[in-house]
């Protein structure tokens, strides 16, 4: 795709109309009781005067970090003033895709004593997520984080405390508490249409190595940072930090406790992260939330299964089935009984019950008609939330449930032993 | 080339054992609404069902009449044979 100048100002149009109609919507139902952090969005777009435009600066203009920056370019009211990297290719990309509009620094202390920067967004390596939202926010920074919170509980609950004496905005990349589908998900499961939740399954799989390509060995743990432990929890905070915010955000609650498996069982290149994780949360009232990722197998790629006992919702395919799907007509039911009483064979070697098989019905969609791009609302959001100079309700609680969630999980793992959920912070 | 003529009282019969089909199959679905207890609404929203079903009466039927045919001139056939 090419992006220039034309390009951008045909998609700023295209999502100042998505966002008044996204305005409209957040105006007028429910939706910020159980949304609160749409709140920002009911403002709309911005007008085009230099009072309205929020001025960012992006910090990690990696993969995310440039898929962010596009975003942000091509959001009314924003501009992308800075980008910081201490990666020379990324740091040189960041430039050509500003065209040389932003200022460029390879510390990012330097972008934080820029004087017009009204924001930064993170998007770098887990380890660093702390120390940089903690320093930008004492600099006076409103800050949009990327997933997931943290490298360790302190970390967590430090950045919490700092965010609430700050008072500014602040932001996690949990895209789907901008996401329609998910939205329905939670009225769905607030109406009691799929009755009492008793279990949420979890997992997300993929088939590869996980590994960016290199230019040179002394780059390895800079590139591929995902796989080192001194830098990330691997697949944990990385891909199921998001389905541990949305049971989260589904159960209203946090897990009080974590046990889990984890091990290197195809990938032994010499990763220190596992590339097999299996967790089980304990949260209130008995439900568990079971999950398990891996990178050796993408049949069933990602899902969140939430399971009740009227029905069953897949969060990511944005489907509701009913326990109790409508009966087919008396007549299929009298073909299909006839043909099983002259088809069916008594079992001689195997089993001599109907397996539970999968029940094969179609459900329901949630949204049929929903095509939003999550992570362009919320980074509109955010800069709706900057320029109204009011923190985002409900975010940083998301930000850190779903931090401690994941974190819980790798150590349980990695200790063998239940981790319970750090005292100290109030949430 | 051979014509072939198609009389109306073929025509008429075809029509008749269709006919036959379709109420076998309505009956059929009147059945199955008593026997599963569904409701009678299914007499109409299930007409593409019935047409179905009639449609597999009709061509099963016609196995065995194209059998019979087959037999008749056959036996025709030996008829005349013998007696030239």
């Amino acid at each position: 795709m090419k992006f220039d100048n034309q390009t951008f100002s045909k998609a700023i149009e295209d999502r100042r109309r998505f966002l008044k109609k996204l305005a409209v919507f957040a105006g007028s139902s429910g939706v910020l009781a159980s949304m609160p952090w749409w709140t920002p969005l009911r403002a709309g777009p911005p007008g085009n005067s230099a009072l309205d435009r929020v001025r960012l600066g992006i910090i990690g203009v990696g993969s995310r970090g440039r898929k962010l920056m596009l975003h942000l370019m091509e959001t009314p009211g924003v501009e992308v003033i800075a980008v910081c990297d201490d990666y020379e290719p990324h740091y040189q990309r960041a430039i050509d895709l500003t065209k040389g509009r932003a200022t460029a620094f390879y510390d990012y202390h330097k972008m934080l004593e820029m004087k017009d920067l009204d924001g930064v967004v993170i998007a770098t390596p887990l380890y660093n997520h702390a120390p940089i939202c903690i320093d930008s926010m004492r600099a006076g920074q409103n800050v949009f984080c990327e997933k997931s919170l943290a490298y360790d509980f302190d970390q967590c609950a430090e950045i919490v405390k700092i965010h609430r004496e700050s008072k500014k905005v602040f932001q996690i990349g949990y895209q789907r508490l901008f996401s329609m589908p998910f939205l329905k998900l939670k009225e769905y499961v607030d109406s009691g249409a799929i009755g009492e939740i008793t279990q949420i399954r979890a997992y997300w799989h993929r088939n590869n190595d996980w590994r960016r390509s290199v230019p040179s060995p002394e780059w390895e743990k800079k590139i591929n940072w995902r796989l080192y432990r001194e830098f990330s929890c691997g697949l944990m905070t990385e891909l199921a930090s998001h389905h541990l915010q949305v049971a989260n955000w589904i159960l209203d609650s946090h897990p009080m406790a974590a046990v889990g498996y984890g091990s290197i069982n195809r990938w032994k290149d010499g990763r220190e992260l596992y590339d097999s994780c299996n967790v089980v949360y304990k949260y209130p009232n008995g439900v568990n939330v079971v999950y398990d990722s891996m990178i050796s197998n993408r049949r069933y790629g990602l899902e969140i299964q939430v399971l009740g006992t009227e029905g069953t919702i897949e969060g990511e395919k944005g489907k509701v089935y009913s326990e109790h799907p409508p009966a087919s007509p008396a007549i299929v039911q009298l073909i299909n009984e006839l043909e099983r009483d002259i088809l069916d064979s008594v079992p001689i070697g195997g089993p001599s019950w109907v397996p539970d098989l999968e029940l094969d019905i179609k459900g329901k969609w949630l949204t049929p008609d929903w095509s939003g791009e999550e992570t362009a609302i919320q980074l509109a959001a955010f800069a709706n939330a900057i320029r109204e100079g009011k923190p985002i309700p409900g975010m940083i609680e998301h930000a850190y449930r779903g931090g401690v969630a994941s974190l819980m999980g790798q150590f349980a793992m990695e200790q063998g032993r239940e981790i319970k959920w750090p005292e100290g912070i109030e949430i | 080339m051979k014509d072939y003529i198609i009389k109306g009282t073929w025509i008429k019969q075809e029509v008749y054992i269709l006919m036959g089909c379709v109420i076998f199959a309505s009956l059929v679905n009147a059945y199955a609404i008593l026997k599963f207890g569904t409701s009678w609404v299914e007499i109409i929203t299930s007409l593409h069902y019935v047409a179905a079903m009639a449609g597999a009466v009709y061509l099963l039927i016609w196995v065995p009449r194209l059998l019979i045919k087959l037999l008749v001139i056959l036996v025709n056939r030996l008829k005349s044979g013998t007696s030239s």
